[in-house]
């Protein structure tokens, strides 16, 4: 009876990040697309889209490894997969805001970021958290230098 | 002084040219209208001046400035009403809208002109509920936050009721008249261009096909009826003619 109450937890906290990093994207073009006359800086439009959706993320992720505890899995493991997919969700905000920010469509570059990050983890452990720490700072730095016309 | 100078600005999607070498200017305390057949190139035209679009070559100056971040925070723009996020509330919209443009809060001068176009009473309500009249009213109120140098409105009158579009038309006249801005409209009412505009200029096919001054506008009004309706519809057969 418990563990079917902790996969409906986990299935229904599990939908509500996916869904969460789905919209970051959405709500970014249109933030993006209204704002785009404003002198708003790259750091004054991403920060405040971001930062509660990360929040949101960071407590689903930790119910979420609660859980997976609780079930059995073990603490490596779970902390492993909390750290993937934590690595995910910056990268597809860091990618999608900077696009929507020199107005630009942001799925491409960020659905190719987070393949290119999960192909290179697929293969060797730590290497696609690596690329992916990568690919948000460089995006970032791209966003933030971006002079909007 | 120009708060405003567009010089040869081109700008084309993929292969269509859209803007085939503007330029125009508009001065501190001057309502310019651009006039224009649907798809000339008016909205691309403002979409340039408001950054919102980048010119294939040419350039666009904002009280002097061409740099992107100093020159915008001298316009108002009045954004499409369908780009208006749908989820905010009018207040959390002038909110924002002012934190992107660098405000402290929202202008008194622009709660008073809500107050007058009879906006008050949407202004806790979401956008999505609006009609295309009071969200093109919340439209204009963005563009008037921060005193901007150059308001910048795209048939901004466009579904406001007769009185509100009278109420606006003497907020921007007194801010013209108290020299704190120029105006420029993108509009297909000739009405307003004869009792309102400084200047104007009809746009056709990307290049500025005509031009009229302050004193020829009001000839144009005294002269016949129509006078500036016969000017813009010969204007642009003309340049069917050569374009055939």
């Amino acid at each position: 009876m418990l563990g079917a109450l902790f996969i409906l937890v986990t299935w229904t906290v599990g939908s509500y990040l996916i869904a969460l990093l789905i919209a970051i994207p959405h709500v970014g073009r249109a933030a993006s697309q209204w704002l785009r006359s404003t002198p708003m800086t790259f750091w004054a439009f991403a920060w405040p889209l971001a930062r509660r959706a990360l929040l949101h993320q960071l407590l689903g992720t930790l119910i979420a490894m609660g859980i997976s505890l609780a079930l059995n899995a073990s603490l490596l493991t779970v902390v492993y997969f909390g750290a993937v997919w934590l690595m995910l969700v910056v990268l597809s905000a860091a990618v999608s805001l900077a696009n929507c920010y020199r107005g630009r469509a942001p799925w491409t570059k960020t659905t190719l970021s987070m393949l290119t990050a999960l192909l290179a983890e697929g293969r060797v452990h730590g290497l696609g958290i690596s690329i992916a720490l990568l690919l948000t700072v460089l995006h970032l730095r791209i966003g933030a230098n971006h002079v909007r016309a | 002084m120009y708060v405003l100078e567009v010089e040869n600005v081109r700008a084309r999607y993929g292969d269509h040219k859209v803007l085939r070498g503007v330029s125009l200017q508009v001065s501190r305390g001057q309502w310019f209208c651009l006039l224009g057949p649907n798809g000339v190139g008016k909205t691309t035209l403002l979409d340039c001046i408001s950054g919102r679009l980048d010119a294939t070559s040419g350039e666009v100056r904002i009280s002097g400035h061409s740099s992107s971040v100093t020159a915008k925070r001298r316009l108002g723009y009045a954004c499409p009403p369908e780009q208006l996020p749908g989820l905010l509330t009018g207040r959390q919209c002038l909110e924002v809208y002012a934190i992107a443009k660098e405000l402290d809060s929202i202008d008194d001068d622009v709660l008073a002109v809500a107050e007058g176009l009879r906006f008050t009473a949407f202004m806790d309500k979401f956008v999505d509920t609006y009609s295309l009249g009071t969200r093109q009213k919340l439209c204009v109120l963005l563009a008037l936050l921060g005193d901007p140098d150059l308001i910048v409105l795209d048939e901004a009158f466009n579904g406001l009721d007769p009185r509100g579009a009278l109420r606006l038309k003497r907020h921007l006249r007194e801010r013209l008249l108290a020299d704190r801005c120029g105006v420029l409209l993108a509009t297909h009412s000739l009405d307003i261009v004869e009792h309102h505009a400084d200047a104007a200029a009809l746009l056709i096919d990307g290049v500025i096909a005509k031009r009229w001054t302050a004193d020829e506008i009001e000839q144009l009004r005294l002269s016949e009826e129509s006078g500036l309706e016969t000017a813009v519809a010969e204007a642009s057969s003309a340049l069917d003619v050569i374009g055939a």
